[in-house]
């Protein structure tokens, strides 16, 4: 007699169903798992045994063999005590015999019988709703994993469960946690000056466009970055529910509260590919992925890594990390809008870029680092100029985040409204429409359009290059109310372009 | 021809030993078992005793000691495992009985005492 229950493994976000099948045989008393456990899951026999002992209860003399199925699947984590412990149970008869149909389960065992945290109860609840199973999960994960909308049953011990199943003492479903508020962030009205940048920073948030904002120290680029969250409308709920599966999966969901504010993520320029893109043993998702729906902000964007920058250009292409093991794939949504901040040169510039004793190779040798490609995924340069006295003295701007924000959610109605039909995958916002989106829905007037033809030839603009400028232009154009991208909104948008560092010719730098 | 010391010792001690298998064999016959074999000898180990109740094979090591904490003690990992693969051979040998359960036990024989019976006291894994 084999008996059974559903527990989940976790392939990026998706949890994919795994039978535990526990059966007891006579013969040389043995505890075995198949099924390609990894060390944590090996280990879960000496905290089921003693968490057994911990409720009086004694493995039988028999060999019990643990399949988890399907047996190809590597298994990892430490969730499979609770489903192994709950099949035992049955199997020796502690529970009923049909106790376990209909349920799903998973967590961690403390040796004693309590039951501990563990992560990606949210997807697991939601693999579980959509088999028609109620999840058995840890107490601490219950309010979490409820958000699926499933039955949820909260197991704060072993000895718990077997009342439950047994029908002595029933434990009453979880509730979802609360959904907090996004916390007031900075205000924008705190930025004195900087009026170019503001304006940049608004229409990038608008449109969800990259943007890379570059100055000398102190003149308020992380300041203006931090301000960012503070402009985004709040996460619709598919969205929501998308980053709170990344958020279970990688552990960062406190008592099942969920929070309507768009990530922000401002990973230090010393991460590693791993920690950016996601990876380590057990691949887990990277910050490009915790900022899916939000920011990724990237401060000294020239410190970073060649490689570890070149290995955001497939998310930022694709919207999706993908990590490749020896034996699969693994992939997390990682959709994000790219912040970045860069001082001019490696000694900061300063005033008016005085202070660089090597200019101008010291600036072009600096922002040499990032690569071309990289550069080219970058809608909107802004030069961030140092803040003078003058500009602090002024009393503060009539204009706060509420005023802009609610700007920017009018142009994001303007894009809603037009990217209708896209595909769900894709963000509803200019920078993510196709080729074939621009040529059916952005509407040029013909004094726009020459004037970009000319630009793209002059500055030698990529066919990248010129959507991208497109695009720009489309979300300027939608801050003033969604009209035909006219010929000021293109111009506007092409200032926004690379420029390249002057090098002066040797001979010039020599006299 | 006169055994030496050494030898007079031992055998007072495998009488000793024979002695407290008895009264283990009869602890056991009280307590509901049958025993099936005794003193089981093969190249890979040996077997002091096996008792069956119900549907459970019980490979029993006897052992005399002056008092129980030491009896307890007595038997080492190696043992045990020398006495499974034992109890491995002994089982090919008897396929009627593949439906059972098997248990290692300790019996644990002191002084002017009932022998102790501490079943499942080991395992292999």
């Amino acid at each position: 007699m084999v008996s059974r229950i559903t527990t989940f493994s976790f392939e990026g976000v998706e949890a994919r169903p795994v039978d535990v099948q526990v059966q007891l045989s006579s013969g040389q008393p043995a505890f075995l798992i198949v099924g390609l456990p990894d060390k944590a899951v090996a280990e879960s026999r000496e905290r089921i045994r003693s968490a057994f002992a911990a409720i009086g209860l004694a493995f039988p003399p028999k060999r019990i063999v643990v399949n988890l199925a399907p047996a190809d699947l590597p298994k990892e984590g430490s969730h499979y005590d609770l489903p192994i412990a709950l099949a035992l149970l049955q199997a020796i008869g502690v529970v009923p015999g049909d106790a376990l149909h209909g349920y799903a389960a998973m967590g961690e065992l403390a040796l004693d019988g309590a039951l501990e945290e563990t992560v990606g109860a949210l997807p697991a609840a939601m693999g579980a709703e959509s088999m028609g199973l109620a999840l058995v999960c840890p107490s601490a994960c219950g309010p979490e994993a409820a958000w699926s909308g499933g039955r949820v049953v909260p197991a704060s011990s072993l000895i718990g469960m077997v009342n439950h199943f047994s029908g002595q003492n029933p434990v009453c479903d979880a509730r979802p946690g609360e959904l907090i508020d996004a916390p007031a962030g900075p205000d924008l009205r705190d930025v004195k000056g900087q009026e170019g940048a503001k304006r940049a920073l608004e229409i990038a948030a608008a449109g969800g466009h990259n943007l890379l904002m570059v100055g000398p120290p102190g003149s308020g680029k992380s300041m203006l970055a931090e301000r960012l969250p503070g402009l985004l409308p709040p996460l619709t709920a598919r969205e929501l529910l998308e980053v709170s599966q990344i958020q279970s999966i990688s552990g960062h969901l406190e008592q099942g509260r969920l929070s309507r504010s768009r990530p922000f993520r401002a990973p230090h320029h010393s991460a590693s590919m791993a920690a950016m893109v996601g990876g380590g043993v057990k691949a887990r998702p990277g910050e490009a992925s915790l900022a899916h729906h939000g920011v990724l902000f990237l401060d000294e964007l020239p410190e970073f890594s060649a490689q570890v920058l070149d290995s955001l250009r497939q998310p930022l292409e694709s919207g999706q990390a993908v990590i490749s093991r020896a034996n699969r794939h693994v992939r997390y949504p990682s959709r994000f809008q790219l912040i970045a901040a860069a001082n001019p040169c490696k000694c900061g510039g300063g005033q008016a870029e005085l202070a660089c004793r090597k200019k101008p190779f010291c600036k072009a040798d600096y922002m040499g680092r990032i690569s071309g490609p990289f550069m080219d995924r970058i809608d909107i340069f802004v030069d961030v100029t140092a803040v003078t006295p003058a500009d602090l003295s002024l009393p503060a701007p009539l204009e706060g985040s509420r005023d802009v924000a609610a700007r920017i959610a009018g142009a994001r109605r303007l894009q809603e409204a037009r990217f209708e039909n896209a595909p769900a995958e894709r963000r509803r916002l200019n920078v993510d429409a196709s080729a074939a989106d621009i040529d059916a829905l952005f509407s040029v007037e013909n004094s726009a359009q020459e004037l970009m033809l000319q630009a793209a030839e002059k500055m030698g603009l990529s066919a990248r290059g010129y959507y991208r400028t497109l695009k720009v232009a489309r979300t300027i154009a939608d801050l003033e109310g969604g009209t035909a991208i006219a010929r000021h909104h293109a111009a506007e948008a092409l200032t926004y372009r690379q420029r390249s560092v002057e090098l002066p010719t040797l001979q010039t730098a020599r006299s | 021809m006169s055994d030496s010391r050494q030898t007079r010792q031992r055998h007072a001690r495998e009488r000793h030993g024979r002695n407290a298998e008895e009264l283990a064999k009869w602890a056991l016959r009280l307590k509901g078992y049958r025993i099936l074999a005794h003193r089981v000898r093969y190249n890979v180990g040996e077997i002091d005793l096996i008792a069956a109740r119900g549907k459970t094979l019980a490979f029993v090591e006897v052992k005399a000691r002056r008092t129980l904490g030491a009896a307890l003690d007595a038997v080492r990992p190696q043992a045990w495992m020398r006495i499974a693969r034992t109890a491995e051979a002994w089982c090919a040998k008897h396929p009627d009985l593949a439906d059972h359960d098997w248990r290692y036990d300790l019996m644990a024989v002191t002084p002017w005492r009932w022998p102790t019976h501490h079943p499942d006291y080991w395992r292999p894994d």
